[in-house]
């Protein structure tokens, strides 16, 4: 390629650059992950995991919460006190029935801590709960205080309210 | 295709063990069949590596030190005089092994074995040895041997493996193992289980009395999906027995019943759930 080959070639990118249209307006408030677990979920499934297994096995243990005929656990999450509550007349209680909350980074969670009327949990959230989503995953892992995980009980929600 | 996927994840996980100082082959490991802990003392950092360099008789003389998940049930002698029942055997050049059968030797349940892991060193019978050598003394660092439990292939197992009283257990059974004929080729409705928690060392709390229970729908076992002659019962320990106040289940003990048949003298199994807080 000879130089006035390449002139011709540079000059056409710059035009083409020159063609961009500037950005407008503004970009918007950061996604409100707080705003985003406000309101009532449903549990829609209920997964257990072994993770000293070697195949990370898990099964659906879901029919201990949903089953026709009763209504599945609830969970209401107020952003407003940070307070959250439980109903629920089968399965296990895992969360309690009442407490309060809080997120460990509001702008990019990944765990929330429940301060429960009889104990406190860390559940992490397996995706980003934002004012439109429609589900939400929390992880519960149950450990030993030496570090030892027995267990990894997985809860999918979808919002009902 | 398989066997090649199969073939290259046997190598990795095997190179992948061969790197490390310590380690246990095969794993994943059962801890009801024999398992063969390696020291590579060629990659340790302690005085043993520099002795055994020096003087390489000594490799008919090297014993394995263990302190976790337990000591062992022969003892690991005296720090100056090993007991002869924790002699490793030389494989070549600087690696040593030491086969073990690990319920037994460290007389452990499997659940402390995979929470714990094997902590151990290999050190010469006595540890004093070549004391003035300036190497210090005559043994490894310690080492830690993590454990991946194998796949259940057994006539009982358990998921999790290690459950607390208060988790969602599930006993599976498979009856294509069954040694009793009278408990062979159960039908779908078929397998009841019989269960009961173990509360203190005679005191016993049971869900319902040995002739109620091919009449009670919670003991009974649900076919597993896709595999034929397997049963599966998911409870939660805490929430299935009436524990008296003040006491705790140790352990759950059953074993599997059949309408019209009851095995006489039952042969008990025992699952001790995890102790942690």
């Amino acid at each position: 390629m000879n130089t006035t080959k390449r002139l011709l070639l540079l000059l056409l990118i710059l035009a083409a650059a020159g063609c961009k249209p500037d950005l407008k307006g503004e970009l918007g408030e950061i996604t409100d992950k707080v705003k985003g677990l406000n309101g009532t979920w449903e549990i829609e499934q209920f997964i257990q995991q072994d993770p000293n297994n070697p195949i990370l096995e898990e099964r659906d243990l879901s029919s201990f919460y949903v089953r026709e005929g009763t209504e599945p656990m609830r969970m209401v999450i107020s952003t407003a006190d940070r307070s959250y509550s439980v109903t629920q007349t089968i399965g296990k209680r895992f969360f309690g029935s009442s407490g309060t909350w809080e997120l460990d980074d509001e702008i990019a969670p990944s765990y929330l801590t429940l301060f429960g009327d009889e104990d406190t949990l860390r559940v992490d959230l397996d995706r980003m709960v934002l004012p439109n989503s429609q589900t939400m995953g929390l992880v519960y892992t149950r450990e030993c205080s030496d570090g030892f995980r027995n267990v990894i009980y997985k809860f999918n929600f979808k919002r009902i309210d | 295709m398989n066997k090649l996927i199969l073939s290259i994840a046997a190598m990795a996980i095997s190179l992948g063990a061969l790197c490390q100082a310590a380690f246990v082959l095969p794993s994943p490991t059962n801890p009801n069949d024999s398992v063969t802990i390696f020291i590579d003392v060629g990659q340790t950092t302690g005085g043993l590596k520099t002795m055994l360099t020096n003087n390489p008789l000594y490799v008919d003389s090297v014993y394995m030190w263990t302190w976790n998940p337990s000591g062992p049930v022969c003892g690991n002698g005296e720090w100056g005089n090993s007991n002869a029942c924790m002699k490793m055997d030389h494989v070549s050049g600087l690696i040593f092994q030491k086969k073990i059968l690990p319920v037994d030797f460290y007389g452990t349940t499997p659940l402390q074995f995979f929470q714990n892991g094997i902590s151990c060193l290999a050190k010469l019978r006595s540890g004093y040895e070549f004391e003035d050598a300036g190497v210090g003394e005559a043994k490894t660092e310690d080492l830690k041997i993590d454990i991946i439990p194998a796949l259940c292939s057994e006539i009982f197992c358990y998921f999790p493996e290690a459950a607390r009283t208060d988790d969602y257990l599930s006993i599976t059974y498979d009856n294509n193992q069954e040694a009793n004929t009278n408990l062979q080729n159960l039908g779908d409705q078929e397998c009841y289980i019989y269960m009961r928690a173990r509360t203190g060392p005679f005191t016993f709390v049971e869900y319902v009395d040995e002739p109620l229970v091919t009449s009670t729908p919670e003991l009974q076992m649900k076919p597993v999906d896709g595999k034929p002659g397997f049963f599966r019962i998911t409870f939660s320990p805490a929430d299935f027995f009436i524990i008296p106040e003040g006491q705790s289940i140790q352990s759950v003990l059953f074993y599997i019943v059949k309408p019209g048949y009851l095995p006489t003298p039952p042969v008990f199994q025992t699952y001790v759930p995890l102790d942690c807080e």
